[in-house]
Formats: C-alpha cells, sequence, structure tokens
C-alpha cells in the first residue's frame, strides 16, 4: 500500500519537475516549485511509514513550513525586485 | 496479513465453539485496514490526476487549479489513510498539524502566485483565444504569422 503510494508521489514529482523546467513564464516554475515541496512532504510521510519509521514526520512539518517561507519570499522578489520592500510606501504615494 | 489474521482467529473460535465465532475487534480492524487502503489509494490517484493536470493545462492559473488537487485532495487522502494505519498517538497528531499546515498555507501560496501573475501582466486565457472561427485573436494571430512566412 505505502509502496503504491511513494509510486505515485514520485511519478508526480517527475511530472511536478517537467513542468518546472519547461514552463514558460517565472510563475509556472514557482508554483512547480511548490508542488514538489509539497509533494516532497507526502513523500517523507508515505517512506516513514514504509520503512516504519514515523519519526520522518518532523522532518515533513519543517519541510512544509519552509516550503511557505520560499515561495512568498521568491513572489515578493519578483513582484517588487527586493526582499526588504516596504509595501506601504506604494499606497502612500 | 490481516485478512488471513482474520481467518486463522475465525477457523480456531469456530472449531471450539459455534456461536459468533470472531471477535468484534478483529471486524474493526479489518474495517480499518480497508478504509485506509480505499484513502490511500485514491490520495495517490488524485495526486497523480493533479501532477497530470499541471502538465496538460493552458496558462498558469490553470495549473494552479490542477495544483490545488494536489493539496486538497491529495494529501488529504494520504494524511487521513495514514492516520487510520497509525492509530490513536503521537503520529497522528503530527499528521493532523501536517493537514493544519497544508490547509493553511496552500490557499496563502495560491493567492500569492495569482496576485503576482496579474500583477506582472500575465492574462488568463480565455475562450475567445481557443477558437479558430474568423476575427478571433487566434485566427488573427495565425494570420499574421501565414502571412509573415509568406513574404519570406
Amino acid at each position: 500500500m505505502f509502496t503504491i503510494a511513494s509510486i505515485a508521489v514520485m511519478i508526480a514529482l517527475a511530472l511536478a519537475v517537467t513542468r518546472a523546467i519547461l514552463g514558460p513564464t517565472v510563475f509556472d516554475r514557482v508554483l512547480a516549485a511548490n508542488t514538489i515541496g509539497t509533494l516532497a512532504i507526502l513523500l517523507l510521510a508515505v517512506i516513514g511509514f514504509l520503512m516504519g519509521r514515523p519519526e520522518w514526520l518532523d522532518i515533513a512539518l519543517v519541510y512544509g513550513l519552509l516550503n511557505l517561507i520560499g515561495t512568498l519570499a521568491v513572489l515578493k522578489y519578483f513582484r517588487h525586485g527586493d526582499l526588504a520592500h516596504d509595501a506601504e510606501q506604494d499606497t502612500k504615494s | 496479513m490481516m485478512p488471513a489474521v482474520i481467518i486463522a482467529a475465525g477457523a480456531s473460535s469456530s472449531a471450539v465453539a459455534a456461536g459468533p465465532a470472531i471477535p468484534l475487534d478483529v471486524y474493526i480492524d479489518w474495517i480499518v485496514h480497508i478504509l485506509s487502503w480505499a484513502a490511500i489509494l485514491s490520495g495517490s490517484f488524485f495526486v497523480l490526476v493533479g501532477s497530470v493536470g499541471l502538465i496538460r493545462m493552458p496558462d498558469v492559473f490553470t495549473r494552479m487549479h490542477a495544483a490545488s488537487i494536489i493539496d486538497t485532495l491529495g494529501a488529504g487522502l494520504l494524511v487521513a489513510g495514514m492516520m487510520m494505519q497509525a492509530g490513536p498517538s503521537l503520529i497522528t497528531l503530527k499528521l493532523i498539524f501536517i493537514m493544519l499546515l497544508f490547509l493553511v498555507t496552500s490557499p496563502v501560496a495560491t493567492h500569492a502566485l495569482a496576485q503576482a501573475a496579474l500583477h506582472a501582466g500575465e492574462k488568463p486565457e480565455l475562450k475567445e483565444d481557443r477558437t479558430n472561427e474568423p476575427g478571433s485573436p487566434r485566427a488573427q494571430l495565425e494570420e499574421a504569422q501565414h502571412q509573415a512566412e509568406g513574404k519570406r
């Protein structure tokens, strides 16, 4: 059961990597990177169960938090060209 | 593995007494096992569907729609199946935390992505862009390409 699930997640990972390589715009690549992070969490959890070591779920949680911060940081960089951009100044001026 | 246990339990107890042979615990274990099988298999299916959509969809916004299937149905069913396998323990609590993390972060990331894409001038592909009728933007584009090739 967990073998089937991990194979499915790995095929999905391969397709997401294909989209990250093909992606015509940068947003396709960010979306593919986000999906790869999600699938990595799932793969960690499933393989932890497969190997009988569910302690890997802790690593999966850390991956999830890093995934969100990474996505938002890259998007902010591509939107403002600057990670320390102050959004309030845009609305004032 | 589980059906063999049930058959063995049923055979041994029915040999002793011909009443209600199999204890209720074994039935409940079996039902939970089947439910977790179904949840994990359908979760794998939805993960595959979402990633195929990620490849096949025409533009960024529809691809986000496909990727959200992985975040909700795929991850949800997989985590639910794993919870049923783990039983009530600390592992189940961690799985609940992972599920809550998905439920909170996935809409945030998708919303930020859509907003950034719109801000950068990405246009959603409309129905008019996909038809080949004369006068539609795609037909005009193809005609322009045709003329450019003819001039060369």
